[in-house]
């Protein structure tokens, strides 16, 4: 599969998809003008990323398994139904049995963002690495 | 009599566009630069104006030019232990019912409450044709943590001034 590459914005995030070099990178903000635009091509990279799971994936990802990175400074409610799509996504490719991991990323002085996350966690079910970072705040 | 100190921290009247968005959350943080507050408040507070900005763009409707006001009228203050927003904009008259009743139900319940009802809402939300995702005011509750008050001026058979008064406290622990 190419690799999906959006470069960031003020009002849009960085995404970097890229299952042959095994990096998944969600970051920066995201309140796009135009959110169904933004994210449909995210959706539907993944969505082609779960029609090609097989058992070559599978076995390759056994012990080094898929991370997704969600590194978000903030993002508004319109966004967030689309993230929680992301997430029903990568749940249902772990269903078939890739191995995957998602990492959510906070500030250390931002317990709102780590209880986002959480609350994500909660809706999705499935369980989140939450890791704690020093950051310059950017709102 | 102690005179509660209060400063303006943001203002705009006039039409809404994602560009004008964009220079109002750009004016934002630089104004906010010299504001001594924990980064928590300070991303509820963008947070709530962002949601308050997005609502106003989806469901602005054109009125007259002899109307009271300007397409949108936007202040943020700082008081003492407080932030307040006042956002006001113009709304078909078909459609004040239900933005009263939505904010009345969301006033009605404690932050437990409004986190289950986002969560609800969340997972059965459907993005409509304007753009939004049916979240914003649930969000906006949510970070302010206090009561949304509303007034509705109808100005026109077809449509009405609505404004919304939004308070955030400084103090992160304060909750409904």
């Amino acid at each position: 599969m190419n690799p999906l590459i959006i470069k960031e914005t003020t009002a849009t995030p960085e995404i970097r998809f890229d299952i042959a070099k095994n990096d998944f990178e969600l970051k920066g903000c995201s309140r796009p003008e135009d959110v169904r635009d933004f994210f449909t091509p995210v959706i539907q990279w993944l969505e082609e990323l779960k029609a090609a799971v097989n058992d070559d994936l599978i076995q390759k990802h056994a012990s080094d398994p898929v991370v997704f990175n969600f590194k978000f400074d903030y993002f508004n409610s319109s966004s967030a139904k689309f993230i929680l799509d992301i997430l029903v996504l990568i749940n249902q490719i772990h269903s078939l049995g890739l191995a995957m991991r998602i990492d959510w990323y906070y500030d250390e002085n931002d317990d709102d963002m780590k209880e986002v996350g959480e609350e994500l966690s909660e809706v999705v079910d499935f369980p989140f690495e939450y890791i704690m970072v020093e950051k310059k705040p950017s709102v | 009599m102690t005179r509660i100190a209060s400063k303006k921290i943001l203002e705009y009247k006039g039409e809404l566009t994602f560009d004008i968005i964009e220079d109002i959350l750009a004016k934002f943080k630089e104004n906010m630069q010299d504001i001594d507050i924990e980064l928590v408040i300070r991303k509820r507070l963008y947070s709530i104006l962002v949601e308050s900005l997005e609502n106003t763009y989806r469901h602005n409707c054109e009125v007259n030019s002899t109307s009271n006001h300007q397409s949108v009228e936007l202040q943020l203050i700082t008081r003492s232990d407080a932030f307040e927003l006042i956002i006001g904009n113009y709304l078909p008259n078909s459609k004040t019912d239900e933005l009263a009743e939505k904010i009345d139900l969301i006033n009605s319940l404690d932050l437990v409450g409004l986190n289950r009802l986002y969560r609800a809402s969340i997972s059965k939300a459907r993005i409509s044709d304007k753009g939004g995702a049916g979240l914003g005011l649930i969000e906006i509750a949510r970070n302010s943590r206090q009561q949304i008050s509303y007034r509705f001026d109808k100005e026109h058979d077809k449509y009405s001034y609505v404004e919304l008064k939004i308070n955030i406290s400084k103090n992160p622990n304060k909750l409904r």
